[in-house]
């Protein structure tokens, strides 16, 4: 995988697979992306704004407290819309699993600038798995409804 | 993103634009850092041309106003619109910061 690229790979207009070294400048390469596959999937504006800060949330998480760092490990995306062009995100990285209860999401009647993140990435996606199945790595997958 | 910092006496405003996220924000940060350092009293951000923001970017603003607080200075916002208000509302940081429609007007409430 080269360094600083995003590989992506166009399966159909309703499937995109992407992949990317664990580093911060590849997160908005990632949003234009998501940009463009939503928007031809018939999102609206604030949907497509709601999916690219869920997806960055997670991406810049899995740098900061997976990888611990920036350039450690990579990280892949599967992209896919459903008959019913409900969205589906998978974002799998192959870092040490983190523990969920350690990550507070953020209080809000505190001004806090931690815990926003993944307050941001619940709130935004209309679901939110994490797949800890596997001996290392977390499988991430988000979904948003065409149709609220 | 890129930013402009204008200074008037007393008072900083600065202008960003573009997408704000956790690759550039400590330009941002600096950029505050900077103000409350030199000991200017009155901080103005200017998010009109802003086009979008991530929890970094938010958390630096968060953090801008409280060390601000500290330091015994005012810390405010202008142009907080479109989605980038609608992560405001969210995430309730609207009623934390003093937001204006305008630099004018935030700076005349100064």
């Amino acid at each position: 995988m080269s360094k600083e690229k995003l590989n992506v790979r166009v399966v159909s207009d309703e499937e995109i697979h992407m992949s990317m070294r664990g580093l911060r400048s590849l997160i908005k390469p990632i949003r234009d992306k998501l940009e463009d596959f939503a928007q031809e999937n018939g999102f609206n504006s604030r949907q497509i704004y709601e999916i690219k800060l869920a997806v960055n949330e997670a991406l810049a998480n899995i740098i900061k407290h997976g990888y611990k760092g920036e350039d450690v490990g990579d990280i892949e995306l599967s992209v896919e819309t459903n008959n019913m062009g409900d969205l589906e995100i998978a974002i799998q990285d192959f870092a040490e699993i983190v523990d969920m209860a350690k990550l507070v999401s953020r209080d809000l009647d505190k001004v806090e600038d931690r815990g926003l993140g993944l307050f941001l990435m619940n709130s935004l996606m209309d679901e939110v798995e994490y797949n800890l199945s596997q001996e290392k790595g977390t499988r991430l997958i988000l979904k948003k409804k065409l149709k609220p | 993103m890129s930013e402009l910092v204008e200074k008037t006496n007393d008072t900083a405003v600065i202008t960003l634009q573009g997408e704000l996220d956790v690759n550039n924000v400590d330009n941002l940060k600096s950029a505050i850092e900077a103000e409350l350092q030199e000991g200017t009293g009155k901080i103005l951000v200017d998010l009109k041309n802003v086009s979008y923001m991530d929890s970094a970017a938010l958390g630096v603003l968060v953090s801008g106003l409280k060390r601000a607080r500290l330091a015994n200075a005012q810390f405010k916002l202008a142009n907080v619109t479109g989605n980038v208000e609608n992560i405001f509302k969210l995430t309730r940081l609207t009623k934390f910061f003093e937001i204006y429609t305008s630099v004018d007007e935030a700076v005349e409430s100064f």
